[in-house]
């Protein structure tokens, strides 16, 4: 193995720990007899392993994580005030629609009297009716009340019968 | 870190606040930790991470399961915060790495890389030598242990090319080291 490809290899796949065991006792054998690349060994385990090992782990402040669920509750009231507002402005435009067109109001309006004036009238009429039926079905009663004493069928052969018995 | 369960993802998706707060606390951290080291200022990470959380609020509703929430969340920051740090001119925000050795308070190297704090400012110095596709490759491997077919996956490209941006990006980031240990001696 030549000084580059021993470098090469400790630079990567050796220092990382996923040399083959080939490579990895070819290596060990061109180390035993070169100098220049067991220093090349140390430095590099010094600096790009010791001293990114040193390296302590930071956290995350806590701030961080409220301001963007601030955010998002924000943006979600924002986004329901808007649909609100949508909705809002549709039902202005249709009113202002209306308000363009005085003549389409008038002829609304104009319609609505319409109905109820003829619901109105249908009304009376039937009231009407009901008070003439009323006073039709009373005087029936009140017939028929007098009638219960002289008992009369109406007819002339009843009268005849009756004569002959002796009744009248 | 938290484990989210598929109902829990459905629940977000459906408008669920708690389970999206859920799904924020469990990755809240990843998501700041990968900002932060791509982008290398807390202010700016905690706007990348705001957004990140707010693409993942509006777009969790189309999450299909086809990669693991944790991978698809990781593509998102990265997307995000190198957008972020592309639009804020490259390496502006990053310290020079000449300046985190300089500004160390005496001693060797080791001494000071014992120090966590030194140690950080070393890292984003040389993470600032970086492009930013090599960059994330870095933060995705050596500092959030992705495997390589993990960060193939996040960032859309094949096991090869990550390979590839890795050893590239630890060459620059050892001859930088070098240049800077020669010059201090």
């Amino acid at each position: 193995m030549r000084c580059e490809e021993a470098q090469d290899l400790i630079l990567t796949d050796h220092l990382d720990g996923r040399l083959s065991e080939g490579f990895e006792r070819e290596l060990r054998q061109h180390l035993a007899g070169c100098e220049r690349c067991r220093e090349f060994l140390a430095s590099a385990k010094e600096t790009l392993v010791g001293l990114f090992e040193k390296i302590p782990s930071e956290h995350l402040p806590p701030a961080v994580i409220e301001s963007v669920l601030d955010r998002i509750e924000e943006e979600r009231s924002a986004s329901l005030a808007g649909k609100l507002e949508e909705v809002g402005k549709g039902m202005l435009v249709w009113l202002g629609g209306f308000r363009l067109r005085p003549a389409l109001v008038f002829s609304c309006v104009l319609v609505c009297l319409l109905v109820i004036g003829i619901m109105s009238g249908v009304d009376r009429i039937q009231a009407a009716r009901n008070e003439t039926r009323g006073l039709y079905l009373a005087s029936i009663v009140e017939l028929s009340a007098n009638n219960e004493r002289t008992i009369d069928y109406g007819t002339a052969l009843e009268d005849y019968f009756l004569q002959e018995r002796g009744e009248s | 870190m938290q484990d989210i369960k598929g109902d829990v993802v459905s629940r977000a998706g459906q408008g669920d606040l708690k389970a999206l707060e859920m799904i924020f606390k469990a990755y809240g951290d990843l998501v700041f930790n990968v900002s932060l080291r791509i982008v290398n200022n807390r202010e700016d990470a905690e706007e990348v991470s705001q957004d990140v959380l707010w693409i993942i609020a509006r777009k969790i509703r189309s999450f299909e399961g086809r990669s693991s929430l944790k991978t698809w969340i990781y593509r998102i920051t990265i997307n995000a915060a190198l957008r972020y740090a592309r639009r804020n001119t490259g390496k502006g925000r990053f310290v020079e790495y000449d300046d985190t050795i300089n500004g160390g308070s005496g001693g060797n190297d080791v001494e000071r890389a014992a120090d966590k704090e030194q140690a950080e400012a070393v890292v984003q110095g040389l993470l600032g030598e970086l492009s930013e596709e090599q960059r994330a490759c870095i933060v995705l491997r050596s500092m959030e242990g992705l495997s390589y077919e993990g960060i193939a996956d996040v960032l859309g490209i094949r096991v090869n090319a990550v390979r590839s941006r890795l050893k590239r990006a630890r060459e620059k980031l050892l001859s930088r080291r070098k240049e800077v240990m020669r010059d201090e001696m």
